[in-house]
């Protein structure tokens, strides 16, 4: 025996053991999709067949047709849209004040602003809930989409990535007589790319899965987000676990393609935050 | 600045000129800085000290507001149901050294040179990206008594069948099984980055040595990973003290109270009873909690930080 296929021998546990693992993180994931395909007839016999004896497609379509979720779906991608453009523009725009600009009161205030991580939503959701009440915003996007752009975490990678940034270019643009903001938009913003993707990827995903904030928010039936629509699924239709598992399977499609595409970023942009998750 | 200093020095007539540069450049940031400012203080600055001063009146949702000093959290305080979920969410937290030792553990099985580590990096990511809803149904399926998966394994391995969601002592044990799958993911990324940052040559030195991968594991990886090893638990800590989707939609807090939790008691005397100022006033128990807890954090790492 070879030195090579003695190594390899011995790692035949390390493998089982992976393999066995990364295959049993994806099992809800394969029973939601298999629940997903079965006809009401089969979803519940008791002990339940593994593979659907007769695929039933037709479920998802049935499934996104028993409540509005045509509506549910704009709604979801309006707010995250919406909040995922709004916090790149404030974050970046912060970051390149905080990272390139000296005023009087930055460290003071830049520390304020780290200091907000700290506030749990639970704390601020009650007054925020009360504001939007009273000045007529709530039960609209805006409700869920601004208490979402304040992100300190936002504001702190875009200033580490901005400071990396050599000052000479702006010099150069204001000898070129650039406006300041032209200098921000045309210059310094496109520099950016590699921490923009980041930072908008994670806030879309959030946005795309946020929960509490529309819960409390939105009230009417046809402002709900996929999540509030998907709980309130659940209750409705407690007997009809294969529309309820078809119905989430389609709300993750999103999230799905993101994370085929992006994984990179995600990895990266986890990997040094840890905030979310 | 650089620039200024030049401009003074080309001449008289660029004097006016310099002076307006410098206008500029001292009005510029307060220019970009005002709108996030703005959006940082309706959204952040102003409701925490307001949430405080809340929490020290009765305020339902219609009529007036009323000062009423502590009485709200002498009331939070005799509350047998308040407790009950600080109870709940503290046995919930309990499973933070389990799920940080796994994530511990796989990280050092993927931090070498094996075939497939994308796949196997992706399969235990994937969870992190899903929203808490689905996950929950998904769970709440997956463990259903007569036509979920589990029973449906239990019972291909002869093993006796589970009824955890309904029985009071168990439900808290699914909650953290779920909790453990969704989050291992980010813990596990951190871990694999605070593993690449071990230089191999202190590996290699302890090799020459002759230290076994036991001792290797325990002497270098173990005590280099310090750092990261309490960033991560104290992350997953406040994470798990943070506990409310998950509970909402699988047990939705029981059987009983056996699964009510702390944000969800906050969640429902403000939303569902409308008794605002208590409700504030258990928002900002929970913040003082959470906040100990990040100063811990704050504090251990200027003293750990080097190593």
């Amino acid at each position: 025996m070879s030195s090579k296929s003695r190594n390899l021998l011995k790692r035949i546990p390390l493998y089982a053991f992976l393999i066995l693992g990364s295959v049993g993180m994806l099992v809800p994931f394969v029973w939601m999709i298999l629940s997903a395909l079965k006809p009401n007839n089969e979803i519940f016999t008791s002990p339940p067949t593994f593979l659907p004896k007769d695929p039933n497609w037709g479920n998802f379509v049935e499934a996104w047709g028993s409540g509005d979720f045509t509506q549910y779906f704009i709604n979801t991608s309006i707010i995250s849209v919406l909040t995922t453009v709004i916090t790149l523009f404030i974050c970046s725009l912060a970051g390149y004040t905080f990272a390139k600009f000296n005023f009087m009161g930055k460290k003071v205030l830049f520390l304020l602003f780290l200091g907000t991580m700290m506030i749990p939503m639970q704390v601020i959701m009650i007054p925020i809930f009360l504001m939007m009440s009273k000045i007529g915003l709530l039960n609209s996007y805006w409700s869920v989409i601004l208490p979402l752009v304040a992100n300190a975490y936002g504001v702190f990678l875009m200033r580490q990535f901005m400071s990396t940034i050599p000052t000479e270019l702006m010099e150069a643009a204001r000898i070129d007589g650039c406006s300041e903001f032209r200098i921000f938009w045309q210059i310094i913003l496109p520099l950016t790319k590699p921490a923009l993707v980041t930072l908008g990827i994670l806030t879309f995903l959030g946005a795309w899965n946020e929960f509490l904030w529309p819960l409390i928010m939105l009230d009417s039936p046809d402002m709900m987000t996929l999540q509030v629509a998907l709980t309130q699924f659940q209750g409705q239709y407690e007997v009809k676990w294969n529309l309820l598992m078809a119905a989430s399977a389609l709300s993750m499609i999103p999230i799905a393609l993101i994370f085929i595409v992006f994984q990179r970023y995600l990895v990266e942009g986890i990997a040094s935050s840890g905030v979310k998750g | 600045m650089d620039l200024v200093k030049s401009m003074e020095v080309k001449g008289e007539h660029n004097h006016t000129e310099a002076k307006k540069y410098k206008w500029k450049q001292k009005l510029t940031p307060i220019g970009f800085i005002s709108p996030v400012l703005l959006i940082f203080s309706l959204f952040l600055f102003f409701p925490v000290l307001f949430a405080f001063y809340m929490s020290f009146h009765q305020w339902g949702m219609i009529g007036t507001p009323e000062f009423v000093g502590f009485h709200n959290y002498v009331r939070l305080f005799q509350d047998p149901l308040f407790w009950t979920s600080i109870k709940n969410t503290l046995i919930f937290s309990l499973s933070v050294p389990l799920k940080v030792a796994i994530a511990l553990f796989i990280a050092v099985l993927l931090n070498q040179k094996i075939r497939g580590l994308g796949f196997y990096r992706a399969a235990f990511f994937f969870p992190v990206v899903l929203s808490m809803v689905v996950v929950g149904l998904v769970w709440q399926w997956m463990f259903s008594p007569s036509y979920g998966f589990i029973n449906y394994l239990l019972e291909k391995l002869g093993l006796p069948l589970q009824n955890m969601l309904i029985d009071s002592d168990q439900a808290m044990i699914v909650l953290i099984i779920v909790s453990i799958w969704k989050g291992l993911g980010s813990n596990l990324l951190l871990f694999l980055a605070g593993l690449q940052a071990i230089p191999s040559s202190v590996y290699e030195a302890a090799e020459i040595d002759g230290a076994n991968s036991w001792q290797k594991f325990w002497h270098i990886t173990v005590q280099l990973l310090k750092p990261t090893t309490l960033f991560v638990l104290i992350i997953t800590l406040i994470g798990s003290f943070k506990i409310f989707d998950l509970a909402y939609v699988i047990t939705g807090g029981g059987p009983g109270t056996s699964t009510m939790v702390l944000v969800h008691y906050i969640y429902q005397e403000a939303f569902q009873r409308f008794d605002m100022g208590y409700a504030s006033a258990a928002a900002y128990v929970f913040f003082i909690i959470l906040f100990i807890l990040t100063l811990v954090q704050m504090r251990m790492f200027k003293s750990d930080s080097e190593f």
